[in-house]
């Protein structure tokens, strides 16, 4: 971040005066960010310093900021939290992989045969309505303690959005489309390939943002129910021990693990769905 | 090549369960080389008409011939231009103009190389040859119908059906591009029929003009357009242009009151 400021900076000398407006603007976005949190966690110590909120219930910004510091330095030097951390990641990697593999397949099988589609769409709905978190204590029956439980509740909460939004994407090729494609005399399979592949593709990113996102949630949610391992384990076991600033520290890790792994889809989106950003509409 | 139309007849089926009939005894003899303008109003069935020629949907009875054969495959020999440029916008503008190539389920009679350099003759032709490797969201309205024509050129098309192809464009534009167009057929001698419900267009592209009515959709009528060629801007406006719309609009209005 300081880096690009610094770039921006430097491009302000040499580039155009609309580069220099770019970088500007950047630089006031940057500071009027850091402005906004510095307001929020000042008033935070001001309740909790002066004892409008008392420190049972919450405490102070600086003790939280002072315990993610020390957590942030044993994640760099590998010591315990790092395995925490290491393993919720792991966890919703894992999550986010088979989320992805079995939603594509699914929402592709579901859009192309439809006898199949008409037979079980309706419980796909239903699927989705139904609070995955409720099979929780189930999931570890079945599949224990350790990681395949996390794995198994993060699948469970993230392949909806990805199934979804890939029959979405599957049935959202354009009309003229498709009369140029037939016009030119595809074939069914040059139709999927070269046509309503690629028009799928913005709409199967936007699930898998919101896959990666839900199978953090599993996750945690996953690491509630039981092991003894991972942020979500930590910040539960803070949180039964009254130690508030090692669970808020645990969850500022796990909200900045969540925001960094989302960054890598939207990255990879980009790259991948190049086209969407400039042509404007979702195609 | 010459296309003939005979007694074509065209009945949808709509949802009540009745029947909507889009074209009604549709006759015509449009022959090679010529550029012949279907005329008319919103639902007179002018798409739907073209839309047989190319192929997209089955006349319900009478017959389209192409050249002196029987009806076979339309797809290689017409090439389509819609309203909209349907251009895939993971594509350049080179490989939305080799997409054609890259489709149906015999290969190409020629190699992809001598295709791909066909493709770039193409762009050169429509005056794009700067912009082969612009995506199309990096072109203009105009640039893009440009593309979308090089496309339906590739396989050399001898039969061109054009559905409004320019009404998205502003007036400026449109002008340029039917000089453009007509400068386009002059070089590649294909058939063309184009579809439009703007009379001052289909005059001043056309050889003939078939102007068409709704309910059903007939051809009512037919006006030979008697300007010379080439055509060009000045001669819109002068009394021998306005003369050919004024026959145009008057055997619109004899057949249909709106």
């Amino acid at each position: 971040m300081t880096e690009q400021i610094a770039l921006d900076e430097l491009n302000q000398g040499v580039e155009s005066t609309s580069e220099g407006r770019r970088g500007a603007s950047l630089i006031k976005t940057a500071v009027l960010q850091v402005s906004a949190l510095a307001i929020f966690l000042g008033v935070w110590q001001v309740l909790t310093v002066s004892g409008v909120i008392p420190s049972y219930l919450l405490p102070t910004a600086s003790e939280v900021l002072t315990t993610l510091g020390e957590d942030i330095r044993d994640i760099l030097s590998g010591g315990p939290m790092w395995t925490h951390f290491y393993t919720t990641l792991v966890e919703i990697l894992l999550g986010f992989f088979f989320s992805a593999v079995i939603g594509i397949a699914v929402g592709a099988i579901l859009s192309e045969f439809k006898t199949i589609q008409r037979a079980i769409y309706p419980y796909v709905v239903a699927g989705n309505a139904t609070p995955r978190i409720a099979f929780a204590p189930l999931v570890v029956i079945w599949f224990g303690f350790d990681w395949a439980s996390k794995v198994v509740m993060a699948v469970a909460v993230a392949v909806f959005p990805v199934i979804v939004n890939t029959m979405a994407g599957l049935a959202a090729t354009d009309r003229d489309d498709l009369r140029l494609i037939r016009s030119l005399g595809a074939t069914r399979s040059q139709l999927l390939w070269r046509v309503r592949i690629p028009t799928a593709l913005p709409y199967i990113f936007a699930g898998l943002e919101t896959a990666m996102l839900f199978s953090a949630v599993g996750a945690v949610i996953g690491e509630f129910m039981a092991g003894n391992a991972g942020l979500g384990y930590v910040t539960l076991l803070a949180q039964e021990l009254f130690r508030l600033d090692d669970a808020f520290s645990a969850i500022v890790l796990l909200s900045v693990q969540g925001f960094l792994l989302h960054r890598l889809v939207v990255i990879a989106a980009r790259r991948l769905v190049f086209w969407q950003a400039e042509s404007g509409s979702p195609k | 090549m010459e296309v003939t139309i005979r007694d074509l007849r065209k009945v949808y089926s709509s949802r009540g369960g009745g029947e909507v009939v889009a074209l009604e005894g549709v006759t015509a003899e449009i022959s090679s080389g010529e550029f012949v303008t279907l005329v008319g109003p919103s639902g007179c069935g002018k798409s739907t008409l073209l839309d047989i020629l190319a192929g997209l949907t089955p006349e319900t009875s009478g017959s389209v011939m192409f050249g002196n054969g029987v009806d076979g495959d339309r797809s290689a020999r017409v090439g389509l231009v819609f309203q909209k440029p349907v251009l895939l916008p993971w594509r350049t503008a080179l490989q939305n103009v080799f997409l054609p190539a890259q489709l149906g389920t015999e290969p190409p009679t020629k190699t992809d190389d001598s295709l791909e350099s066909r493709a770039r003759e193409l762009l050169d032709l429509v005056g794009l040859a700067a912009f082969t490797e612009k995506y199309p969201w990096e072109l203009s309205g105009g640039m893009q119908q440009r593309v979308s024509i090089a496309r339906a050129l590739l396989l050399e098309a001898e039969v061109m059906c054009m559905d409004e192809p320019f009404a998205a464009l502003d007036e400026f534009t449109r002008e340029q591009m039917h000089i453009e167009l007509l400068s386009i057929w002059d070089r590649q001698g294909f058939t063309g029929v184009f579809v439009t419900h703007n009379i001052f267009e289909s005059a001043f592209l056309s050889d003939r003009v078939l102007v068409m009515t709704p309910r059903p959709g007939r051809v009512v009528a037919e006006v030979a357009i008697d300007l010379p060629r080439p055509r060009h801007k000045d001669m819109i406006g002068t009394a021998g242009f306005t003369e050919n719309v004024r026959r145009i609009r008057d055997a619109m209005s004899e057949h249909w009151t709106g």
